[in-house]
């Protein structure tokens, strides 16, 4: 278990866009009717 | 791009298909927070309002003082945050507002008939962009 310090809670998508320095990439297929799944390797990019 | 529909109370589902792009990821910025036309999103929200009021647009809300104080927690407690410079005078896109949103949404007017739509499935939030989340 880990806690998320109040700082870090309740931020917007925006907000995470803003201050991100990794992009993970996470290779989402769709399965069916909304369900995902995923498949590969998950990479993490520097963002600049 | 990924796109994304918020289902209820923060809850994400997809719509869609999914498509990858090449990114250039040749540096790293190291001045933050980065700025809404360096981040490559591309949002298209269909605006609308439950029946408490909430706006759909608000995924995409900035507020400037929870914004520095999360970067400054990282900057602190975070070794990958160590090396940052947190320029405070990036958040001036904002016109000194505390919270704004992202100004190049491109906002789809919901109509009046579907304005109100149930409370299980309130709004549609259409975002595309190349990585997502933190």
């Amino acid at each position: 278990m880990y806690n998320v310090p109040k700082e870090l809670q309740n931020l917007t998508i925006a907000e995470k866009l803003l201050i991100q320095r990794v992009s993970p990439l996470v290779p989402v297929i769709h399965i069916k009717n909304g369900i995902l799944g995923s498949r590969g390797h998950i990479v993490s990019c520097d963002s600049y | 791009m990924f796109p994304v529909i918020h289902i209820k109370n923060g809850i994400l589902g997809s719509r869609g298909q999914i498509v990858s792009f090449f990114q250039d990821i040749s540096s790293i910025g190291k001045v933050l927070p980065r700025l809404p036309s360096e981040v490559q999103v591309v949002k298209v929200i269909r605006e609308n309002t439950n029946i408490h009021g909430e706006s759909s647009t608000k995924a995409l809300t900035v507020n400037c003082e929870r914004l520095i104080k999360a970067l400054k927690w990282l900057h602190q407690y975070n070794p990958l945050y160590k090396d940052i410079i947190i320029d405070e005078s990036r958040m001036n896109w904002m016109g000194g507002k505390n919270s704004c949103q992202f100004n190049d949404s491109a906002i789809l007017k919901g109509d009046s008939e579907n304005n109100f739509i149930d409370d299980e499935r309130f709004f549609f939030t259409f975002i595309i962009h190349r990585f997502f989340y933190v």
